[in-house]
Parts: structure tokens; sequence; C-alpha cells
């Protein structure tokens, strides 16, 4: 027993000693590269962005390096997401020219996972033309996040030879990854918006979620009567979306679906709340006799979107608000008080 | 006499056999975790319109001297859609006067909405302007009857339950809503890392500067912090069975807390009881679920710097844990309830809710064998070092894992702080805590309160030690 507690005692000094080594070593080599980056770094920066404001006509210079081109590509990805317009397509033939573009399309073939998510992502922040090839070949990836990140940067460039395949991946991806799904639609609706419309008529119901919140948030009015349709979908969560997004819109012709809706007494109450809301956005004073039926529900939640949305909707919103405001039952009064607060 | 230490002895290496599968475990969710932060999705986020928009719960209790600034950084975090309510407890201090002058709020006309009982509401107050800012004022019920209010007002599918004095990192949100934009139909609720601010310079409700703190209590509970936060969560929300999600930070979805009920204000452990709730409903429910710990460092809080606050702190949360298992007894070991009932609880209950019992029994019945000849002093000394070389272990490798991923406390000096306090807990600090935990059970037992649980309302307000 004394041995075995002996023994167990070394192994676990050895285990110390071990994880201790390897936070030293891990530390160290993060130090040495720290101030290897730190060396070039300045002077590439400075470079890049005398070049981006046209100061300086010459590319930066990496000196052929690997950290060269890691400076540069870290300082890169991190202007990314800023630049618009002339300025992003210098950066992006910047780093054409440094051959970081050829160097992260190489990585797509790595081995390794991870190292072929991160030139993924990379790839499809670059925008280049010079990627397509290597984006391409990623959506037969067998890892999800390689697939989406390549068609997020497919529908970037994009070239409408590839919106099928797009489409495609972000129908497999929509159920398991609805945030990856999201950003790959939300980039689609830049360069083809139609195909988010497309996807609402034919969709499997998460795409349709997706495609709905997209086209709302992002007011894309040429696709409302899409929106329309998925409003009368069976699913609850489409048709809560397309409510939204054709109250964001304020799409007239949304009338009637939404009043079908907010009358539906089957559908849950987030549906016909946002069906309430919806209408109180477009500003239609038809609506409201039935938003003041709705106001007069026992949902706490459709109430409040009802009240609301009278609020909202000139003289005879608010001459209803008022005489709920008189009403006997007391959360009535208590809606119409808060809602003509607001 | 030896059957008992055989006991100790197994107990031992059950508890060491779980808690290196926990370390081993967050190592791999750790790395998963880094790697995919290095990618543009966080940075796409904070602009993204399909950002789930957030209402974030702030209970305050005689909170005057520091609300203001508090409210003013969270209004200030990088999240695309975000409102701040602020739930004034029946503060005996300033706290609501100083933010209506602040904010320029003024009292407002809402109806109470019906979805959580909690205690009457004096007031609603909301600023002239467009900032998103709801202030309730209401009696005194506690910070578990704040939260259930604060839910009710608030008007996003999000709710971020924090402590008044908590300091939310910039990207605090964007890290922690993720997971609820990654995977929407699952998450329920994420937690994210807390770390001890004391310290730290702290400007205008911001952390400047991170750096230890001189005190040596709350030196001891930066190493129990890392241990807790970077080891056993990240290793438990691997398997989908965390069981706490900090008071001082924790994401939900709003509509799932208000269906089983939101949070119990009769208990002193209302968090870690809610996130066992949710898992026993949606299990119940056979409804497909996630509760995700974000192995981040997204929140800072004060740790207590004098024995007599730590001590209480101790004994509550001893007794949250307490509370929690006897409330939901029905899942320890039960199959139904998977990692949750099958180890989650089991291990809550024999490695921290008897740890303190078995450990400090396992003192006495090692001296008392020694004195009574049963087992040889080479034996007794070998285990004690074993014990303190484990322990040793599972600080390093935790503290490994922090500094080879986050690493906020750089320096050589800090490191060697962080070892130095690593190994000095075990002697007297971590035998003091299992003292103070003890108590925990003893005010229970002695209080009667094991029956009361069920009916008697907590009348006890938001204290400066709420930050588990």
């Amino acid at each position: 027993m004394t041995a075995v507690a002996a023994w167990t005692a070394i192994a676990l000094l050895g285990a110390i000693g071990l994880l201790l080594g390897t936070l030293v070593h891990r530390r160290v080599s993060t130090e040495i590269r720290r101030r290897a980056l730190a060396r070039v770094s300045p002077d590439l920066d400075a470079a890049l962005i005398a070049h981006l404001a046209e100061l300086d006509p010459a590319f930066p210079d990496t000196g052929g390096t690997a950290m060269g081109r890691r400076a540069l590509r870290t300082t890169a990805l991190g202007m990314l997401l800023e630049l618009r317009g002339p300025e992003r397509a210098r950066l992006t033939a910047v780093l054409e020219h440094a051959g970081i573009v050829v160097e992260s399309a190489g990585h797509l073939g790595s081995r390794s996972p991870r190292t072929r998510r991160r030139a993924a992502d990379a790839l499809a922040q670059y925008r280049s033309a010079a990627s397509t090839d290597a984006l391409v070949g990623g959506l037969d990836d067998p890892d999800a996040q390689v697939r989406i990140a390549c068609a997020r940067g497919l529908a970037e460039l994009g070239d409408p030879r590839y919106i099928q395949r797009i489409v495609e991946v972000a129908a497999e991806t929509a159920p398991t990854r609805g945030g990856l799904a999201a950003d790959l639609l939300l980039a689609l609706a830049a360069s083809s918006p139609s195909t988010l419309g497309g996807m609402l008529e034919e969709g499997r119901p998460e795409l349709q979620r997706l495609a709905a919140a997209v086209v709302g948030e992002l007011r894309l009015a040429d696709q409302a009567p899409a929106l329309r349709g998925a409003l009368s979908s069976a699913n609850d969560a489409v048709a809560e979306r397309a409510a939204r997004g054709s109250g964001l819109i304020g799409d007239a012709e949304a009338v009637e679906p939404l009043l079908a809706l907010l009358r539906d007494h089957a559908r849950p109450w987030p549906v016909r709340a946002a069906a309430a809301s919806a209408l109180g956005a477009i500003g239609d004073a038809s609506t409201v006799g039935a938003l003041e039926a709705a106001l007069r529900e026992d949902e706490w939640s459709v109430q409040v979107s009802a009240a609301n949305a009278l609020a909202t909707l000139g003289v005879p919103g608010r001459e209803t608000l008022e005489r709920a405001r008189a009403d006997a039952r007391a959360d009535l009064r208590g809606h119409a008080i808060a809602a003509l607060d607001r | 006499m030896k059957v008992v230490v055989y006991v100790v002895l197994v107990y031992f290496v059950a508890f060491a056999a779980l808690h290196l599968a926990l370390l081993a475990l967050a190592a791999v969710d750790l790395r998963r975790y880094w790697a995919r932060l290095n990618e543009s999705a966080f940075r796409r986020t904070v602009r993204s319109p399909l950002a789930p928009p957030i209402s974030i719960l702030v209970p305050a209790y005689n909170e005057a001297a520091g609300i203001v600034d508090s409210v003013r950084s969270l209004l200030a975090l990088e999240y695309p859609r975000l409102e701040v309510v602020v739930v004034n407890d029946g503060s005996t201090d300033h706290t609501l006067d100083r933010l209506v002058d602040a904010f320029d709020l003024r009292e407002a006309e809402r109806p109470l909405p019906p979805f959580l009982h909690h205690e009457a509401v004096r007031g609603v107050y909301l600023p002239h302007g467009r900032l998103p800012l709801l202030v309730v004022d209401k009696e005194n019920g506690g910070k578990s009857d704040s939260l259930n209010a604060g839910i009710n007002f608030s008007k996003y599918p999000l709710v971020c339950a924090i402590d008044a004095d908590s300091i939310l990192e910039q990207d605090a949100l964007v890290k922690a809503a993720m997971p609820f934009i990654e995977d929407p139909w699952r998450t329920v609720a994420t937690g994210g890392m807390v770390r001890v601010a004391n310290g730290c310079r702290i400007e205008h409700g911001r952390i400047v500067e991170a750096a230890l703190p001189r005190n040596p209590l709350a030196m001891f509970q930066v190493v129990e912090y890392i241990r807790a936060f970077f080891g056993a969560r990240t290793g438990w929300s691997a398997m989908n069975s965390l069981l706490i999600v900090s008071g001082a930070f924790g994401l939900f979805r709003k509509d799932t807390v208000i269906a089983v009920g939101g949070y119990r204000t009769d208990i002193v452990g209302e968090d870690i009881e809610l996130v066992v709730r949710l898992h026993r409903t949606l299990r119940d429910e056979g409804r497909p679920y996630r509760i995700v710990y974000v192995p981040d460092p997204v929140c800072w809080t004060e740790a207590p710097e004098s024995a007599r606050i730590l001590r209480r702190q101790r004994r509550r949360w001893h007794r949250g844990s307490v509370e929690t298992l006897l409330i939901h007894r029905r899942m320890i070991g039960n199959p139904r309830y998977r990692g949750t009932g099958l180890l989650a609880l089991p291990a809550l209950l024999l490695f921290e809710v008897l740890g303190p019992v078995v450990e400090l029994a396992g003192y006495a019945f090692a001296v008392a064998a020694y004195v009574l000849g049963d087992i040889e002093l080479s034996f007794f000394v070998l285990f004690l070092a074993v014990a303190v070389l484990y322990g040793l272990v599972l600080s390093v490798g935790s503290v490994a894992l922090e500094d080879v991923t986050f690493g906020r406390h750089t320096g050589w000096r800090a490191l060697g702080r962080i070892l130095t306090f690593s190994v000095l807990e075990n002697v007297g600090y971590r035998q003091l805590v299992m003292l103070w935990r003890l108590e925990g059970f003893w005010q229970l037992f002695r209080r009667g309160d094991w029956g009361a649980m069920e009916r008697r309302g907590l009348a006890v307000p938001a204290a400066v030690d709420d930050d588990r």
C-alpha cells in the first residue's frame, strides 16, 4: 500500500513537472512569436495604410517571409470588415500581390480541419476572384464549417454560376448551424436577393425562417411577395418571421394575410403578436377593428402588441385606446394607458 | 478502522478520476473554442441584424455608489440590440434617485406583466430620450424576486442575469450569445466565465488593466475560480450536464425560463436550482436542449477579502447546493436525466455537498488509525502528499489551460504568484473553507429549514457575496 502511494506521488510530481514544462514552453514560444511580429508589423502597417490611402502606389513589402505575410494577413483581417469600396478592393489586391490569397487557398487542402476552417474563413473575407476555384473546391469539403465559409466567400464574390451550390449548402446546414447559415444568407442577399425569394417559396422550414429574417431585416422590398406567401406557412416560426419581415418592409399588400394570421386562434401567441405589430408598422387604419378585437383578448402579449399597434394608427387608433382607457377591464385600461404613454 | 480508511481511499480515487476526466474534456473543448474564436464570426455577429436582442437584468439593492457607472458601461456594450432593465429592489439608499438624475428618467405607466410572480412594483421609469433603459422600482424581495420582475418587464427574447457589481467585457454578450445564434433551436442557457476583479484597475465600470489582488484571501479565490471555471465547468458543459450558470453572468431564453416558473424566491441557491430545473423539465418533456458554458473570461466580479464575508458566502453556496439536491432528489442517479442525473448530480452530492464531511472525517480517522497502529506513519504522510499533489495537478492543469488560451494574467511574476497560492491553499485555506461549508449544512439542520424550504419567502436583499 505504501509503495502504491509512493509511486502515485512520483507520478503526480511528474505530471506537475510536465504541465509546468508545457506552460513555460508555450509562454516562451508565444513571446518569441510576438516579438518577431512586433519587429515587422509597424513598418508593414504604415506601408499598408499609405497604400490604401493612395499616398504610396507601391505594395507593402513583406520581404517574402512567412512572418511578413502573417503580419500583413493579421492586419488585413482586422481591417476587411471595416473597409468598403475602392479601399477594400485595394486591400484585396495587396493580399493577392503578397501571395496571401494563394497561400490561404493552399491551406484549404490541409488535412487539419482547423487549418481548412481558418483558410476558408479568411478566403471568404478576402473577396478575391483569384480564390474562386479554391472556394468552389471547398464546397465539397467533409467539414460543414469549411463548406459554409466557402459558400459565403462565393456569395460575397457574387458569381451567378455558383448560386445553386450555395443554396444547397445553406439548405443542408440551416437545421444544425443556424447562425452560420444566416451569415451565408446575409452575404447572398447582397449579390442575389431574388435567391432568398426563391428560398422562401420552396425551401425547408429552417431555411425559410432564415430567409424571411434576412429579407425582413435588410428590408428587401423586391422580395415582399415571397414574404407574403410565407405568411400562410404551416410552420409557425416561418409565419412569425414573415410577419415581422412584412412589418419591417411596410408591405401594404400584406395586410389581408396578416389579419388572417391575427385572427387565427390556432396559431401560438408569438405569431399573432408579430402579426399585430406588423399591422401597426404598416399603418393601415382599416385594421383598427381587428386590432381592437385582439386588444380585448386574454393573451397578454397579443394585447400589448395590439395596443402598441393601435397607438401608431393615427386618430382612429388613439380613439380606440382612449375608449379602452375607460373600460371596465383593468388589464385593458393598463394596456391602453401604457400604449398612449409610449 | 481500516475499513473507513479504505472508504476514504476509494472516495479519493473516484474524485481524482472524475476531475481528471473533466480536465481532459475541458482541454479538448477549450482547444475547439479557441480555434473558433479566431474566426471572423464574432466580429460579424456584432454587426449582424439577425443577432437575437438581449435584455440585461440588473437587480440592485443599495447600489447608489456604483449603479450609474454600471448602467453606463452596460449600455455601451458591443451588441446590435440590447436593453438594460434595472430592478431597484426596495433600496434604502439613493439608488433610484441616482438613476433618475443620471439618465433623465420619468415615471411611466406600464401594466404588470403576468408571467412571473414577484413583490409589488412601486413604479416604472423610462428615459426621456431613446436610451434603451428601463428601471423597475419594487418592494424588497431579494435577488431572485428582482430577476423575476426583470424577466416580466423585459421585452427581448434573451435575458442576461447579472449582479449590479458585475463588470462585463465589451464583447461579453456577443460571446455568450454565439451558442444561441449558432443553434437557436436547442440552446436555452449559456454561462460565462467569471473572474476575480480585485486588484484590477477599474475605471467607469470597466476593467482597464487586469492584475492580481494583493489580499491573500482574494488570491486563493483566484486559484479557485480558475480551477472551477477552466477545469470543471468546461468539462461538464462538454457533456451537456452543466449545473451552475453563475448568478454574476448568465444568458437565458426568456420563454423557457418563464415556462419553468422563473427563479425560486424561497431558497438561497436560485442560480443552480434554476439550471437543474431546466434540465429536469426539458428532459421530462423530451425536448432537445443545450446548456452551454462559454469558456471565455466575460465577467469580472469582486471577491470577498474578509474572512467574515467569505465565510457567509461559502455557507450560502453550500446551502444552495444542498437545497437544490433536496428539491430535485428524484433526478439523482436517474438514467432518464442522462449525464445530469447519472453523473453531475451524484458528483454534486458526493464531492461537493458531502465533500467537507468526508474530507474532515478522513483527516480525523487517519489520525486515529495511526494512533491505534492500523496504518503506518509513512503511509499516512504519503497519502497526504498524494492528496496535495493531486490538488496541485488540477490547479496547475487549469492554470495551464487558462494561460495558453486567454492568459489574462500575463508576466512571469503573476504566474508565479498563482502557482504559489495553488500550493499554499492546501495548508489551512482549504480546510477552513471545508469548515465553513459544513456550517452551511449545520445552518440548514439547526434552523429546521429542510421542510420550510418549499413555502417560506426569502426577504434577503441581493448581497455582495452573490457572485458564484
